[in-house]
């Protein structure tokens, strides 16, 4: 069977946090009524003028800076198609501040001093920062995954559920539910830690009744929809004994 | 033929009073409809089954009470209920004993209703017709009638198109005459998007004004009863029959229900008056980039008809609606996944017994093979979201943004502002496949319909004209208990565009969906799917 064992282990890594994610793959929010069914397409394709202007530029970059930054998006997983080239100037001045203070060397290039920069945290925060800036003029809200749900998660999950699923269920579901979670990462935006909780919107309380025994259902009525019955009783399966 | 078809044409008022004159009996009436949804259903698959021998039953009995008032004298007559003798679709998730219950579950697949719901037992009172069980989004989860483990169900205007969901069966039903009434409900916009796909007037009731008992749980603090129908006036009638306190449901509420929602005005005159002074808000973000143009169009021309009939219109802002789909999709399915833990198939419904294996086995069996894939995907949401160390980063947060968006219709309301307009769905019908592929594209159908579950409040869909041939859906969203209010706006509404052509018009491919040798919907949409 394909499931993870039930036990005190909790589901995902354990940092319960809406927060973001370090050395993730980034994804345009697209829960929000401000930027529905138009950006659900956006990430799927690259409009073609905007391809060739990204293929020319890459023609032309030479600078440790623009490699750095190619370097970096990679690095966090963003598709570097997904940043408009106009855009890209943002997360370029950011890495090359960033660069210019700390690793003056780069200066003179190297591909290898780049690629050691790649799990920079300084390098992630400075292209993060870049991200949410090129969002917010597009109006797209760009966030890391807060979930990061592994295959072993979503099996577990599922064996808490008591969903018996196949192994291309599980596949379907490990993108699927990411990609839902990561719509959650809106809510993060918001500060709630001085306002109550809403479970229920009309303003009833102790809704009582007389302690009085009413007519019920005839046991036969009860009893026919149970798969398996004996008697007035429904069969349940064992569940003691065994290996359990 | 021809009397069929007139038939079926009428209003429910319009057969009520046919029924008083005698011009109409409830059998003749009941005739009329099966034959139509008999005949469409292959085309349709608005019905999960049509019960041909008990509605004739009951329309006997029907006339049966009709005849016995009629000796008791005007007094006798004018007590009946409007519903009576008229013909009902019920979703397929409401109780009737005796009958089938299946949500559109494999998993209930083969259940027998031991009991009526309270919502039966009312129209039974009523002396309404069950005319059958309507095809659903599976445990009414869905925009679209897509996920029904029964076939996805056509949209009577374009057959390749959806109805919406997930009351896309009674939608489609009442939108092609199969029935002047349909139940529904309504847990973030499942009465009020299919009323606007398939061009029906739809309404989903306070949190707690229709009681619950009798229904299949989805998702408990947003699910509510609410009536489709083809007009405003009937829409109320089917509220009226159906609301009001029922102590087995502890959160339906003793608020009184107003007989007046059956005296919503006959005259276009006084309904249009109705309107004059009235205050109406235009939340801003509910017009969305994203939105269909042909949509926004016809909100927009609604809108300054209603202005010119005397209504004020105001732009007011709910700051919080752009929080609403992320809220939604917490909340719902941890509450989902909380009542479907039911489902172990023990006591009732599909059970899956493996030789040999313990129980556990047995469970997981059960539900794999009885759930459907937007039921897993949701069960496996919820579980995660109320899984340990989860619960406070989601369920509890998103608890606290509903607060914050209750909140911005307590302000707008507390502001003096009678009702708010807005549009019920961002497009009209879709094809059939468009929104399965990614599930938050299909969950984006409900972004301006859930915010009214999430602060439990009430709201009304209804037709305001056609954008590329499909019809388009305008929404009035009111405070706690102002359904009347909502449905007398609506009354107004019709009254002040009584004239227009689109309103003359009737779904574009009836005739289609006569033909019971053409392509059901799930070979339309398998078509669409290849191509």
């Amino acid at each position: 069977m394909r499931f993870g064992r039930a036990g005190e282990r909790e589901v995902g890594d354990g940092q319960p946090t809406l927060e973001a994610r370090r050395g993730q793959e980034w994804r345009p929010v697209a829960m929000g009524t401000g930027q529905r069914l138009v950006r659900v397409a956006d990430h799927r394709s690259v409009p073609a003028p905007l391809k060739r202007e990204l293929e020319a530029d890459e023609r032309e970059r030479g600078s440790d800076a623009r490699r750095a930054l190619a370097d970096v998006l990679g690095g966090v997983g963003i598709d570097q198609q997904l940043v408009p080239a106009a855009e890209q100037g943002d997360v370029l001045q950011l890495v090359s501040g960033y660069l210019a203070v700390h690793r003056p060397a780069l200066d003179r290039g190297g591909r290898a001093v780049i690629e050691g920069l790649a799990g920079s945290r300084e390098l992630e925060a400075a292209a993060g920062a870049g991200m949410e800036s090129i969002g917010r003029r597009h109006g797209v809200q760009y966030h890391p995954p807060v979930a990061g749900l592994t295959r072993a998660d979503v099996e577990h999950v599922a064996f808490l559920a008591r969903l018996r699923l196949t192994g291309e269920e599980l596949d379907r579901l490990e993108g699927e539910l990411n990609h839902i979670l990561d719509q959650y990462a809106k809510l993060s935006e918001l500060d709630t830690s001085a306002i109550p909780p809403t479970a229920q919107t009309i303003e009833l309380e102790n809704i009582l009744r007389e302690d009085v025994a009413g007519p019920s259902l005839a046991v036969a009525e009860v009893l026919g929809n149970a798969p398996t019955t004996d008697g007035d009783f429904i069969i349940v399966p064992p569940i003691l004994g065994g290996d359990a | 033929m021809t009397a069929v078809r007139e038939a079926t044409r009428l209003l429910g008022h319009e057969l009520a009073t046919r029924l008083r004159t005698g011009e109409l009996s409830a059998r003749e009436i009941t005739l009329a409809h099966l034959e139509v949804a008999e005949r469409q259903n292959h085309a349709l698959n608005a019905w999960l089954v049509i019960e041909r021998e008990k509605s004739l039953d009951e329309a006997d009995a029907a006339d049966a009470r009709l005849a016995a008032a009629r000796a008791d004298g005007p007094d006798a007559l004018d007590a009946l209920h409007p519903l009576l003798g008229l013909p009902v679709a019920v979703k397929d998730l409401v109780s009737v004993a005796g009958g089938q219950c299946t949500a559109g579950s494999r998993i209930l697949d083969g259940y027998v209703a031991p009991y009526d719901a309270h919502v039966t037992e009312r129209l039974r009172d009523a002396g309404a017709v069950i005319l059958g069980k309507t095809n659903m989004d599976e445990f009414a989860m869905g925009s679209s009638n897509e996920y029904s483990a029964y076939g996805p169900v056509s949209n009577p205007w374009d057959l390749d198109t959806v109805p919406g969901g997930s009351s896309g069966g009674s939608a489609a039903a009442v939108a092609a005459y199969h029935a002047p009434f349909g139940i529904g409900t309504d847990t973030g916009g499942s009465i009020r998007q299919p009323a606007a796909l398939s061009g029906i007037v739809g309404l989903k009731p306070t949190y707690g004004r229709v009681s619950r008992y009798g229904i299949v749980a989805f998702a408990s603090s947003l699910d509510q009863i609410g009536p489709l129908t083809r007009d405003a006036r009937d829409a109320a009638a089917l509220l009226h029959a159906v609301a009001g306190r029922d102590e087995r449901d502890s959160t339906s509420a003793p608020v009184p229900v107003p007989d007046d929602l059956l005296r919503l005005p006959a005259s276009d005159d006084e309904a249009a008056a109705w309107l004059e002074g009235k205050r109406l808000g235009l939340p801003r973000e509910y017009f969305v980039e994203g939105m269909e143009p042909g949509v926004e169009a016809r909100i927009r021309e609604a809108v300054r008809a209603l202005e010119g009939a005397g209504a004020t219109i105001e732009d007011v802002s709910l700051p919080h609606t752009d929080y609403g789909l992320a809220t939604y999709y917490i909340v719902v399915p941890a509450e989902a996944s909380a009542n479907l833990a039911r489902y172990d198939g023990v006591r009732y419904g599909r059970s899956v017994r493996l030789p040999g294996a313990d129980f556990i086995a047995d469970y997981l069996a059960t539900r794999g093979d009885g759930f459907g894939p937007e039921v897993k995907r949701r069960i496996m949401l919820g579980t995660y979201a109320l899984s340990a160390g989860y619960y406070d980063a989601f369920y509890l947060k998103a608890q606290k943004v509903r607060t914050l968006i209750k909140r911005d219709f307590d302000e707008v309301f507390g502001s003096g502002i009678d009702a708010l307009v807005a549009p019920t769905s961002p497009s009209v019908a879709f094809r059939f496949g468009a929104r399965t592929a990614d599930p938050v594209a299909m969950y984006l159908s409900d972004a301006c319909t859930l915010p009214a579950n999430m602060a439990g409040i009430a709201g009304v869909s209804l037709p305001c004209g056609l954008s590329n041939g499909l019809p388009v859906g305008l929404q009035f969203i009111g405070p706690p208990w102002s359904e009347l209010e909502l449905l007398r706006f609506s009354r107004g509404y019709e009254a002040i565009t009584a004239a227009a052509e689109w309103r003359r018009l009737e779904p574009a491919q009836l005739t289609q969906a006569d033909d019971a040798t053409g392509p059901t919907p799930a070979e339309r949409a398998a078509r669409l799917a290849a191509a």
